[in-house]
């Protein structure tokens, strides 16, 4: 899923200025599992906006709304009515959300609230982490299930580096050597062999170093939509 | 000082339990919630009362390993850490959010704990007044 943090309470009061009303737009999704933009961050958030601008000598109205998933029209369109009423919307969505909010309510500001960091899944009670980088091409049949592009810190498809120790990665001993992990899952598939396949030069045209990417299936198309 | 006080229904005392509660509690302004279990409190029900304008909030909670719901009084204890961590965030200092873990119901335990708040917020500063909620 996508994993966000909110931003800092500061951070957001900047961004509403001297508006009269904010929509705090929650999304049901990524961002409420990973407990960052959900419909119990939209409460926690709009309440603690409402506290800092009583305190700041502002009357602020803040509203609060959570959709479903903030990246498709059919759920957003479900509080036009609450984003019409408003001077603005801070959307807890992930940047993706965002976006959608944006190009959905066109004169309407709409400004994040969480910053959007990287696709992950949760490890434990409260730490989620990395696990793919969207590179457009990927190699996890390869490398046991363990992504080297988003897990190793130097994203190397022939690894380990020299800088592996004892299992952690040379940056910090609190980051585990995504190639170490390879192997580790390798030997225990009984596929220790992949490793005498030396993976090509990526083609990383496929991710972001070939410009917004886009998806168009012509297959699923409908005619009569169009 | 005007508080609240959030209490899973095993601590309050028996003279206290509605309809008899009180709001005055040691010259203090109370408004004592009585709850089914400490695990009912979510964080954004620990802030909102500070949207009226209220000096902190107190949660009585049973002991970790004496509540009867089995994590109930854990979970409040990481949504208080969690609601003044946001408070702080705001500049309203860390600790207006107190919370007792312990075992009993008797008047005393409460009034210590009040006490114990009103050093707490005076440490912070004084509370804006007037209801904010919209």
């Amino acid at each position: 899923m996508i994993i966000a943090e909110r931003k800092p309470i500061d951070e957001i009061l900047s961004m509403i200025g001297e508006a009269d009303s904010v929509l705090v737009a929650g999304c049901a999704t990524c961002v409420a599992d990973c407990m960052a933009g959900g419909e119990r961050e939209v409460g926690i958030l709009a309440s603690a906006l409402r506290i800092a601008a009583h305190r700041a000598g502002k009357n602020v109205q803040v509203i609060e709304a959570t959709v479903e998933r903030q990246c498709e029209r059919e759920f957003i369109e479900q509080i036009r009515e609450l984003v019409d009423q408003v001077d603005l919307v801070i959307s807890t969505a992930c940047g993706i959300g965002v976006q959608a909010m944006a190009e959905r309510y066109r004169n309407k500001p709409i400004y994040p609230g969480v910053n959007t960091t990287f696709l992950g899944l949760r490890e434990s009670e409260n730490v989620w982490a990395e696990r793919c980088a969207a590179c457009g091409d990927c190699t996890l049949h390869i490398t046991g299930g363990i992504c080297p592009v988003a897990r190793c810190s130097k994203s190397l498809l022939n690894g380990p580096c020299g800088g592996s120790h004892d299992g952690k990665c040379e940056i910090s001993d609190d980051v585990a050597c995504g190639w170490h992990l390879i192997v580790e899952r390798l030997e225990t598939l009984g596929q220790l062999d992949r490793l005498e396949v030396n993976i090509p030069p990526k083609n990383w045209a496929t991710s972001r170093d070939g410009g917004p990417r886009k998806i168009v299936k012509e297959d699923v198309s409908d005619e009569e939509r169009e | 000082m005007d508080f609240y006080i959030f209490a899973c229904q095993h601590r309050i005392p028996q003279e206290w339990r509605p309809p008899l509660t009180p709001d005055r509690i040691g010259g203090n302004s109370i408004r004592l919630i009585q709850l089914p279990c400490s695990a009912k409190l979510g964080t954004v029900f620990l802030l909102r009362p500070f949207e009226k304008g209220i000096d902190g909030v107190l949660v009585m909670a049973c002991e970790e390993k004496a509540c009867r719901s089995l994590e109930g009084s854990r979970r409040a204890r990481a949504r208080v850490r969690e609601a003044n961590a946001v408070l702080k965030e705001i500049g309203m200092g860390d600790g207006r959010i107190l919370i007792k873990q312990e075992s009993g119901n008797q008047q005393p335990d409460f009034i210590r704990a009040l006490e114990e708040l009103s050093a707490r917020v005076s440490e912070s500063g004084a509370t804006q007044k007037g209801s904010i909620t919209q």
